[in-house]
């Protein structure tokens, strides 16, 4: 099966910068990627691997996997506990579907002293308490893991992809 | 209460305090909250007649009159499925009483209005069960409130499932009996009842599906949001070596910084002598084709010659094993051949030292062209 040269520019595009493709997404783009990722694995993987790029597709989810160096890893899963601690007192339903915006999570930093202190703790850049969520927010939104779905709303929406963080998660035991 | 006429002749004449004491009727409403819709006189005989119950300086409206209302308009989001045992029990006695009496339609008429009773609460309680289900699963975020209301209508459904049988046994054994009756419209009324029946257990089953599944997913959520919190204690702490982390690192591989194709050669590739061959030999395959400018069409109206890149022509000679005068010719895209001469003659003078001109010959439309190649 030939393979689709602009479909397989906009999945490399999209995923070389660490991204994920979700099936969730609101955008409209990234569900035909995923749908065809999906339909097309095994030669998408064949044609990313003559580059040395590993593919992966998990239930509902893409991306390039890396073998990265131990301290680089160690530094991303230190922040992504960071986040997913302040997501999770900010709601413990987060998870693959959840909505929320931004306005949300400002009121319940407002309303709750101890989340608060929470955020001063993570130390995020930002001048108004505003900037700093958005700041947060943005962290996970770089790592495709949740997207914008109301530009008006400023509603955002946890893709798929937030799986693969619950699956990582699930394997580490508290000794 | 006499009769309902009088009941229904002071609901009436009342029927604005009491609308507001029902809207009101999860809290004690002040008198004096409700003295301009009312008076002191009406509201004794409201009370005479066990319509509201007043507390010093508070009222609110009876029980029974709260349940009737919520009853009818069916807004009473309560499970109860008890009854159902009761109204059966009920049914049996008429049954037998039925079989005895001589009026039988008058018990006929009261087993009638039992069952659809026990047939609407059935499939009132089912639908109440799903909303609140979904309710609690959708909407309720502390993990352990969401997981004790779980667990709460899991009972009720157990309770509701009990019921259910029991109508159902009772529908097996007492058919015949009802049947035997030779009522029409009570034995149309079995024939609807076997068919929800059906219905019901088929509403059952997903139902039953899913508050398992609910309760298993916010049990294991509950574990992991607890797990997250807690290593994010530990990290804090610097104490995330009392974890399996690090066992697990290879299964972290998601990309943390964006993919650069380098475009430029290996090093090694550069500074071996194969280099120019190895060039070469890529130009020839991927058949690089000289760009001409556009025609120049001068003030005359004349087309203007063709500008030709001698530089780019030159770096295509260079990749390709032919002479320089084969080259032009076959490989070059310059049709004319007076043209052909001038650019060999013209590249020749100007790389003549990148050139070995040797002193083969190549005759070509009567003339002779000396073989001249790239310099190996």
């Amino acid at each position: 099966m030939s393979l689709n040269r602009s479909y397989v520019t906009k999945i490399f595009e999209h995923l070389k910068e660490g991204k994920f493709i979700s099936q969730n997404s609101p955008k409209k783009e990234q569900k035909e990627l995923f749908e065809y990722i999906d339909s097309h694995y095994k030669e998408l993987r064949d044609y990313f691997s003559y580059i040395s790029i590993e593919l992966k597709v998990a239930n509902s989810y893409a991306y390039f996997s890396s073998l990265a160096n131990k301290e680089r890893k160690l530094q991303s899963i230190y922040e992504l506990i960071d986040i997913l601690s302040f997501f999770y007192n900010f709601s413990p339903a987060f998870d693959v579907g959840f909505r929320f915006s931004i306005s949300d999570i400002e009121q319940k930093v407002k309303d709750n002293a101890t989340f608060e202190m929470q955020l001063k703790k993570l130390k995020i850049s930002g001048d108004t308490l505003r900037e700093k969520i958005k700041n947060i927010v943005s962290k996970l939104e770089k790592r495709g893991f949740i997207e914008l779905e109301s530009e008006y709303h400023q509603r955002f929406i946890v893709l798929n992809s937030f799986e693969y963080l619950v699956k990582f998660f699930n394997k580490i035991d508290i000794k | 209460m006499q009769n309902i006429e009088a009941f229904l002749k002071v609901l009436n004449s009342n029927k604005e305090l009491i609308s507001y004491l029902f809207m009101h009727r999860d809290k004690k409403v002040a008198i004096d909250e409700i003295i301009d819709i009312s008076s002191y006189a009406k509201l004794e005989i409201l009370e005479h007649l066990d319509i509201i119950e007043s507390d010093e300086d508070t009222i609110a409206l009876d029980e029974r009159v709260i349940s009737f209302f919520e009853e009818y308009l069916n807004i009473d989001d309560s499970i109860e499925v008890s009854s159902i045992d009761e109204r059966l029990k009920n049914i049996k006695h008429l049954i037998t009483l039925a079989k005895k009496s001589q009026n039988k339609e008058r018990f006929i008429a009261k087993i009638k209005r039992e069952l659809k009773k026990i047939d609407y609460a059935l499939f009132r309680n089912l639908d109440r069960l799903r909303v609140h289900i979904d309710r609690v699963y959708k909407s309720v975020e502390e993990f352990s409130l969401k997981l004790q209301e779980l667990k709460f209508y899991q009972i009720k459904l157990k309770e509701f499932t009990l019921a259910l049988s029991h109508f159902e046994e009772f529908l097996k054994y007492y058919s015949l009996s009802l049947e035997n009756f030779y009522d029409s419209s009570l034995n149309e009324l079995l024939e609807r009842l076997n068919k929800n029946r059906v219905l019901l257990n088929r509403s059952l089953i997903p139902l039953s599906q899913d508050i398992i599944s609910y309760i298993n997913l916010v049990q294991q959520k509950s574990e992991f949001v607890e797990k997250v919190i807690k290593l994010k204690e530990l990290k804090d702490i610097l104490e995330l070596r009392s974890t399996n982390l690090e066992e697990h690192l290879d299964s972290f591989d998601i990309l943390d910084k964006s993919i650069k194709i380098s475009t430029k050669l290996d090093t090694q590739i550069l500074e071996d002598e194969g280099l120019e061959k190895l060039i070469a030999k890529i130009s020839h395959k991927s058949k690089l084709k000289t760009k001409k400018a556009p025609k120049i069409i001068g003030e005359d109206g004349y087309i203007q010659r063709e500008y030709i890149d001698i530089n780019a022509l030159n770096l295509q000679f260079r990749a390709n094993n032919l002479s320089l005068i084969e080259f032009l010719l076959y490989n070059s895209n310059i049709n004319d051949f007076e043209e052909v001469v001038r650019v060999y003659c013209k590249m020749v003078l100007m790389f003549e030292q990148k050139y070995t001109i040797t002193d083969k010959k190549f005759i070509y439309n009567g003339c002779e062209f000396l073989k001249v190649y790239y310099e190996s």
